[in-house]
């Protein structure tokens, strides 16, 4: 579970391969602690190192612990979008990709479940890539400019000279402040004409004598116009990265792994992660005690609202795909289901408060919110 | 920290969208025109986001700055929330321009970033945040933002309601007070700004300047008529009025509540016709002068209501020249007149009227 990579032949799952250094590696480890066992245990553990070094063997291991996690975001992606758009394998490599991302976020302390919390992230990253994607397909060059963040930018332009990078983003900084589109159609843009180029040019002259000495004079029109378009190729391939096939080699495979194991006696680390598992063991009861409070909530809820979280939660419909179903707008749609997850959060913040006598704080909101959602997932029966 | 995402999307109502293309086309210069026309559709949609899951009435206020600034500020029971749109598709940064942060009136509680897609209509709310997370990120001096990134905002706004239901105690701001302009340099800056040859005018003085200028809410109303091509309209001069020389506006009330009281009084009456986006509205708009034997002068407003039987929600704010609140007031809709109170000054001394409506803002300088 820790020491080997899912592999996939064309669509479908096809075996794990076991990755020797890592399995040596964690057997080593287990010798040494042969009293602790199970999953949450060890998902904990290798997350405290990650959290803590930010290793490459300890990111490896939890890779391997979240490819089952990796693999059902995947497929439930997947069987939402247009068939052959993109493959099974193709989004749990995408997914996989941000792995970091997923781990720095989790936090132990409140009890969750690794794997569970990483398919729900996977989830959102793969969703919020192809957005972007879909965005990136259909903008032109002068569109996708306009419609890129600066820090989508500058890590599109690493790589680039500093002086260079810093003159490309105030000039882009500059298009982006005069260029108005057609409200009509904000995704199919002309390139800027003459006119617009020189306010541009003018605009960031303007502006270098203000700022660093590092950037680079803009001479006339046609090097403003290559500047942007070479800034949009960027852009584009940074946004639409090549996916390099799955079954790749192990990480592990070249260099030294250093080892882990430094010294036997764990006890003093192990204690947190022994804490973290007793707040997942207590979150695990929390969500059964909820049955009874939160059932009863959602009975109450009027029909449609209900086969709107049925649709959602145990179909797992995109809001796109409901508003078909149910004829309404997608803003609607979404109104609902946020309605209605209010509904519920307000009745586990009232019974939280009424169980547990600790006044109401953002963080303890948020928990709610990260708990409610868990238990919806389970409520209506979301695999695996 | 939230990891649950719920993605809140909201609809940008046809009319919304309509009116918002109308206004922003009075801009002759393209870019204002557009900045305009996100605030606009921005303020429209999330007004009637808080007015339906919160209750209540929300006031949108700062609304001269909506050609020059990103964001929009709306109030809420006590509660000013800064919206910032954006076109990006990323979501991966929220940009608040430092007005938002640095200047006591625009501060807001919490900070809400939005993507704004104007082909489909829609306004995603994609994160928040309050005052001192924003206070606390970097600030790009290159175009004088504070930078939030994704990871410091909580991603799931839902969440910033269900704090306001259950009435969460929201955290002190401390906005430094910015510098005071002379009445000379703050004309110098208008007349500087005014012209469409700076491109950017916000980007255009030292950040302080500005900050200064936007202080001055009759500064950016001026700028942005200038840059419209039209002349500034004087501040009303009072001492005339002392003198029995009265503007045409302003006519001599015909009914008889204004004019009651012990002392002796010189009223006038303006009417007013708004509309705030449904209907039209009229109101009288009483001024009184009182002038005391040691040559200082009481002021008094006083607005009713026209053909109705109650004010709609209204904040009325006075001013003095520097920009300092003299007083200010908030109607319910349930009161047949809105009485301020009364203050005084000395002949010379200048301050502002200002009238909110939802996004309409009536703007009256004077001086005494």
């Amino acid at each position: 579970m820790f020491s080997s990579y899912a592999s996939f032949a064309g669509e479908t799952f096809r075996q794990w391969i076991i990755a020797p250094r890592l399995k040596q590696n964690f057997d080593r480890l287990l010798l040494y602690n042969e009293d602790k066992s199970g999953e949450v245990f060890w998902s904990l553990y290798w997350i405290k190192q990650w959290q803590e070094q930010q290793d490459r063997n300890s990111q490896s291991h939890l890779e391997c612990y979240l490819q089952e996690a990796c693999y059902w975001a995947a497929k439930s992606f997947v069987s939402h979008l247009p068939s052959n758009s993109h493959s099974l394998a193709d989004c749990f490599q995408t997914a996989i990709l941000d792995i970091g991302k997923v781990l720095k976020g989790f936090n132990p302390a409140v009890g969750q479940k690794l794997n569970k919390y990483a398919q729900y992230c996977f989830s959102n990253l793969l969703r919020e890539h192809f957005r972007c994607r879909g965005e990136v397909d259909i903008c032109t060059d002068w569109a996708l400019l306009r419609k890129i963040s600066e820090k989508t930018l500058r890590a599109a332009l690493s790589g680039q000279s500093s002086s260079k990078l810093l003159s490309f983003i105030l000039c882009w900084k500059c298009f982006k402040e005069l260029y108005v589109p057609n409200s009509s159609n904000t995704r199919k843009l002309e390139a800027p004409d003459r006119a617009l180029l020189k306010t541009i040019m003018e605009l960031y002259n303007s502006r270098i004598l203000t700022e660093s000495d590092q950037l680079i004079r803009l001479s006339d029109e046609e090097m403003v116009l290559q500047w942007l378009q070479q800034c949009a190729k960027v852009v584009r391939k940074y946004l639409q990265p090549a996916i390099t096939s799955l079954n790749r080699s192990t990480p592990d495979q070249e260099g030294e792994l250093i080892d882990v194991i430094k010294d036997p006696d764990f006890d003093g680390d192990l204690t947190e992660v022994l804490i973290h598992e007793e707040a997942y063991d207590e979150r695990e009861q929390q969500k059964k005690d909820l049955v009874t409070c939160l059932s009863k909530t959602i009975g109450e809820l009027d029909q449609q609202t209900k086969d709107i979280l049925t649709g959602y939660y145990r179909q797992q419909l995109t809001q796109k795909e409901l508003s078909q179903q149910f004829n309404l707008s997608q803003p609607t749609i979404n109104r609902r289901l946020n309605k209605a997850r209010q509904t519920l959060l307000q009745e586990l913040v009232g019974w939280t408060q009424k169980t547990v006598n600790i006044s109401l704080t953002p963080d303890i909101l948020n928990n709610s919110a990260d708990l409610l959602e868990e238990w919806l997932q389970q409520y209506y029966g979301v695999q695996p | 920290m939230t990891i649950t995402y719920w993605q809140t999307v909201l609809e940008i109502p046809p009319e919304v969208q309509t009116q918002g293309l109308k206004q922003s086309a009075t801009y002759p210069h393209s870019p204002e025109g557009w900045q305009y026309l996100l605030n606009y559709l921005t303020a429209h949609t999330l007004w009637s986001w808080f007015a339906t899951e919160l209750g209540g009435n929300p006031i949108i206020s700062s609304t001269t700055s909506w050609q020059f600034t990103n964001g929009i500020g709306i109030e809420l029971q006590g509660i000013r929330y800064v919206i910032i749109p954006d076109e990006s598709i990323d979501q991966a940064c929220c940009n608040v321009p430092r007005e938002w942060l640095e200047i006591e009136d625009w501060a807001g509680d919490f900070y809400l970033a939005a993507t704004v897609d104007i082909e489909n209509s829609t306004i995603e709310l994609w994160g928040f945040a309050d005052f001192n997370t924003v206070k606390s990120a970097p600030i790009d001096f290159q175009d004088h933002n504070y930078q939030v990134e994704q990871e410091q905002m909580n991603c799931n706004p839902t969440l910033l309601l269900t704090q306001r239901h259950f009435n969460l105690p929201v955290g002190t701001k401390q906005v430094n007070p910015v510098a005071n302009l002379s009445p000379e340099r703050v004309k110098n800056l208008t007349d500087r700004l005014g012209s469409v040859a700076v491109i950017v005018p916000r980007l255009a003085l030292p950040f302080a300047d500005w900050l200064a200028l936007c202080h001055y809410p009759k500064a950016l109303k001026n700028i942005s008529l200038l840059r419209q091509g039209k002349s500034i309209k004087p501040a009303i001069n009072l001492g005339n009025w002392l003198a029995n020389i009265f503007p045409d506006e302003w006519q001599q009330p015909s009914f008889a509540y204004a004019l009651r009281g012990e002392e002796e009084k010189i009223s006038r009456v303006r009417r007013l016709t708004i509309s705030d986006g449904d209907n039209l509205l009229e109101f009288y708009l009483v001024l009184s002068l009182i002038k005391s034997a040691t040559d200082r002068v009481s002021i008094l407003f006083q607005l009713f209501p026209l053909d109705v039987e109650t004010l709609p929600v209204l904040q009325i704010r006075i001013t003095d020249g520097d920009n300092n609140l003299i007083q200010e007031s908030i109607t319910n809709g349930t009161e047949s007149l809105l009485k301020m109170r009364r203050f005084s000054g000395n002949i010379g001394d200048e301050f502002i009227f200002k009238l909110m409506i939802k996004d309409y803002e009536f703007i009256e300088e004077f001086v005494i």
